[in-house]
């Protein structure tokens, strides 16, 4: 049993929601997947077929995660969703033919223009001068709901029986002996549910246990009370009109005439798609679509503006699959609309996909660093100590991971905050040395009257503000011994911040990525920033991606630098592919050689470029 | 168009529809003209333009789960409508808050991170800002407001820097039903405490990377930074020393109290 079925527009307007348990305050699953859907367009989806879409959601501040099925219609946009707990073969196949029944239901009822009517303020506007998306549809929702309800039922009833049969049979020892999927034993079976627990008749074995909620009275599963027990149920799940030949109640004729309704749409349907593709090839349009604008957009005047669109994002290095999904984007965002008057479709194009970058690199939290950082260090731990806010750094080989941890150790040096490098690179040769360069720069830098090579008074590299944490070279396990010597190092010497570097590693091996994860248990940094090159192109989707991946289920990156991005000129690809492959935030750039060369990252810049 | 599923053989006639078709678009272009800028919701036409939006606007803003969209539907229905987040903007293009009324396009824009930089893009694209409403869950613990701080200050940022005075603005404490709710007075505080750390952080954070030499697009941006500084030069942030005003009263879009802010709006559409 699904938890429930909400259609809403994309302004967050919910025209219809049923949830067949009738739990209450199920909205915030619905918000959690559409927050999810803008925040991570592009995370795990199984594409059942061309309509209907599956994703896992997991919900904020709490571990339970669901699945949800939806379909967005284009012309209107509408969102058809149903949540279910967990994915399974038996919810799956549910929610997938309850769907179907909802769309074709609601083609049928052509609910779907008169919403376009009424978005378009066609049919008279109230005295505010605003024309409602239900405007004189709630009648017609109404009986949406009566022909839903009712066919919704009937399919439980059917695949109740064919799938629920054999437990019934295991569970109820009045029935105990008969394996055929006899009707008179259902009958048997539910009668006996009806005195035992009071609850509504007409529905068979597990669903009748959890239907008790349920306030949807519904003429024919009442009257079927009354039904002659010798009626034959049909175990074919399919809407099959003829296999309810034998019943003849209210709720026999409801769903007969729901079949001629969705029977008869479908012929109207294929009338009409052939009128439309007649207008198709006139002159007129060909005038509208590259001059005069106010032109309705198809797929086929899109085509070949998104692939000179596409073109131009591929020559940024920007990943072909990452420009598919932008100009998809932009397909989605523009077919069925009007152009504006006097814009071609090339022009509209353009717009979208401006539009479509800016929502694809703008972080979808906040990303407020210094605030985070002040809130953990301002409270004490539980033993009085500073609790420092600690950083750690992957990334490919050469990437800058170091040279940016640096730069990022400057910038908050220069925010009087005391920091410990942590020299987690126990593998390449010369890794602490380089370290230890760095921070004598950085302790130059800070206190003029340094001597380089000199020990502070802890006897360690760097001075009172900076310092560096070594412990030699060795394997992965040193690794997780250092940073967590580290870390209470820091607090006991009351440092606000610990930057952690970690030792180069080629994304596609698996050896080189698994300490990874015990590495970020252990240590538990506050932030895990990935270091990506802008020079490195489509790969950088992969990148991304292992990275991401590598900590685990309950673990993901925070952030992206995006190092070297004075070297590529206007191709700056890679930070849509990185984004793109993880839904994750850019916050800074690299542009330069020196430690004040770290910027953070600004979208329309960004997109600017990308774009002109 | 049902004349265009006709034959091409009769090309005169071809030629006096495009005729009768040009100027129809012309004049639809003129009666359109000040409509443009103003995003139409759903479905068709999401095209915004960069053109400046001239009509007279009263735009709804506030973070996630404030109730924008609920007040915006109370607002324009009188009913009181079951939302989810949504993500695209309302709009009602000539709203009347009475009969009595002068009629001003009402948007209300989405409060997810990602969408926000379509509210900002259209206040700056808007010459006729009526005033601002913005939303804040009241019942949101105090140490929680930082974000909504950020957004608020995000807006001030545009419309303090505006050529001509300012923006009024309507701090709209919402869910004043709630037993958790706080007072609009504190929450005032707390937002002008927030906004005084993040003008502070603001300063100490990098810098963001500045357009390439060899770029031929006008310097929006350089606008921007410069303008900052207005805003940043104050010490101690209040409210009070704005340009635009800034009033903060509660309500409650569940139980229909907002007939205050319905004076509020009342006023600033009829300046």
């Amino acid at each position: 049993m699904f938890d429930q079925l909400v259609i809403f527009t994309p302004t967050g307007e919910v025209l219809y929601e049923y949830n067949p348990l009738n739990k209450k305050a199920m909205l915030n699953q619905v918000n959690a997947f559409i927050s999810h859907l803008v925040n991570m367009p592009v995370s795990k989806k199984d594409d059942i077929n061309s309509k209907l879409t599956i994703i896992n959601v997991t919900q904020e501040k709490s571990t339970r995660s669901f699945s949800a099925m939806f379909h967005i219609s284009k012309q209107p946009e509408l969102y058809f969703v149903i949540t279910y707990a967990e994915q399974s073969l038996e919810l799956n196949n549910e929610a997938e033919s309850t769907l179907n029944l909802v769309l074709a239901l609601w083609d049928s009822l052509d609910l779907n223009q008169s919403i376009l009517e009424n978005m378009k303020g066609k049919s008279g506007k109230n005295e505010h001068n605003y024309c409602e998306v239900l405007q004189d549809l709630n009648e017609t929702i109404k009986t949406f709901d009566k022909y839903f309800i009712a066919k919704y039922e009937d399919s439980i009833k059917k695949i109740g029986t064919s799938t629920t049969s054999n437990k019934n049979v295991k569970e109820k020892s009045n029935v105990k002996g008969n394996n055929s999927k006899d009707s008179i034993s259902k009958q048997n079976k539910n009668q006996s549910n009806t005195k035992s627990g009071g609850r509504k008749w007409g529905r068979d074995g597990n669903m009748v246990e959890e239907f008790h909620g349920d306030t949807s009275t519904l003429d024919f599963s009442e009257d079927s009370k009354n039904g002659t027990p010798t009626s034959n149920l049909v175990l074919d799940p399919t809407f099959d009109k003829d296999s309810f030949g034998e019943r003849t109640n209210k709720g026999e004729f409801l769903i007969k005439e729901i079949d001629d309704l969705l029977s008869s749409n479908q012929k109207e349907q294929n009338i009409s798609d052939a009128k439309t593709n007649s207008t198709l090839n006139s002159a007129f349009g060909f005038l509208q679509k590259h001059l005069l604008g106010n032109k309705t957009i198809t797929d086929d005047d899109l085509k070949s503006a998104l692939t000179k669109l596409k073109d131009q994002l591929i020559t940024k290095n920007v990943a072909p699959e990452a420009a598919d999904f932008l100009t998809q984007q932009v397909s989605r965002d523009l077919v069925g609309s009007k152009t504006a008057n006097w814009t071609s479709v090339e022009n509209a194009a353009h717009e979208s996909l401006t539009k479509a970058i800016t929502q694809i690199l703008t972080p979808g939290v906040s990303v407020d660093l210094l605030h985070q950082i002040q809130k953990k260090t301002s409270q004490p731990g539980p033993d009085g100590k500073k609790v420092p806010y600690v950083f750690s750094v992957v990334g490919v080989n050469g990437v800058g991971k170091s040279t940016n941890l640096s730069k990022l150790a400057f910038w908050l040096l220069q925010n009087n905050l005391k920091v410990l490098i942590v020299a987690c690179d126990t593998f390449r040769s010369g890794a602490v040395e380089q370290l230890r360069v760095h921070v004598e720069n950085l302790a130059q830098l800070t206190d003029e009257s340094h001597v380089r090579g000199s020990k502070n008074k802890r006897g360690k590299s760097g001075n009172d503000y900076v310092e560096l944490f070594e412990a030699g070279y060795g394997g992965s396990d040193l690794v997780t011994k250092i940073a967590k010597q580290a870390i209470k190092y820091a607090s006991d010497n009351d440092f606000d911040i610990v930057l952690m570097d970690t030792a180069g590693r080629r994304h596609n091996d698996a050896t080189l990525m698994s300490p990874l994860k015990s590495f970020a248990e252990q240590a538990k940094p506050d932030k895990i920033i990935m270091v990506g090159e802008a020079l490195v192109g489509t790969d950088s989707v992969q990148q991304a991606k292992n990275f991401n991946n590598a900590f685990g289920k309950n673990r993901n990156l925070d952030f992206f630098i995006v190092s070297k991005c004075d070297t590529v000129g206007g191709m700056l690809g890679t930070m849509v592919n990185m984004v793109y492959a993880t839904g994750i935030p850019i916050l800074f750039v690299g542009v330069g050689q020196t430690y004040t060369d770290l910027r953070t990252l600004s979208v329309k810049w960004a997109v600017d470029t990308l774009m002109s | 168009m049902a004349l265009n599923n006709q034959e091409f053989g009769n090309i005169g006639l071809i030629v006096a529809v495009l005729a009768v078709l040009l100027s129809t678009i012309g004049f639809l272009l003129i009666g359109r003209k000040s409509k443009i800028g103003v995003f139409s919701g759903t479905g068709g036409g999401r095209s915004e333009k960069k053109i400046s939006n001239k009509k007279p606007t009263l735009f709804i803003a506030g973070p996630s789960n404030s109730g924008k969209t609920a007040l915006f539907h109370w607002l324009t229905t009188e009913t009181f409508k079951t939302t989810v987040i949504s993500q695209f903007p309302n709009t009602c293009e000539d709203f009347k808050l009475s009969s009595d009324d002068k009629s001003v396009s009402l948007i209300e824009f989405p409060g997810n991170f990602k969408l926000r930089y379509k509210l900002l893009d259209s206040l700056r694209n808007s010459t006729n800002i009526k005033g601002i409403v913005f939303l804040v869950d009241s019942t949101v613990d105090p140490k929680q407001l930082v974000e909504t701080a950020e957004f608020l200050y995000q807006i001030l940022n545009i419309t303090e820097n505006r050529k001509h005075n300012g923006v009024d603005i309507l701090i709209a404490c919402n869910k004043s039903e709630s037993f958790t709710a706080r007072p609009p007075q504190k929450i005032k505080t707390v937002l002008e405490t927030e906004i005084t750390d993040i003008i502070k952080r603001k300063k100490q954070s990098l810098g963001s990377v500045k357009k390439t030499a060899d770029s031929n697009v006008d310097d929006d941006e350089d606008d921007e930074m410069e303008n900052e500084n207005i805003l940043d030069s104050m010490k101690d942030f209040k409210f009070s020393a704005l340009e635009g005003e800034v009033d903060v009263i509660e309500g409650s879009v569940l139980k229909q109290k907002l007939s205050k802010w319905q004076e509020w709006m009342h006023e600033v559409i009829n300046k």
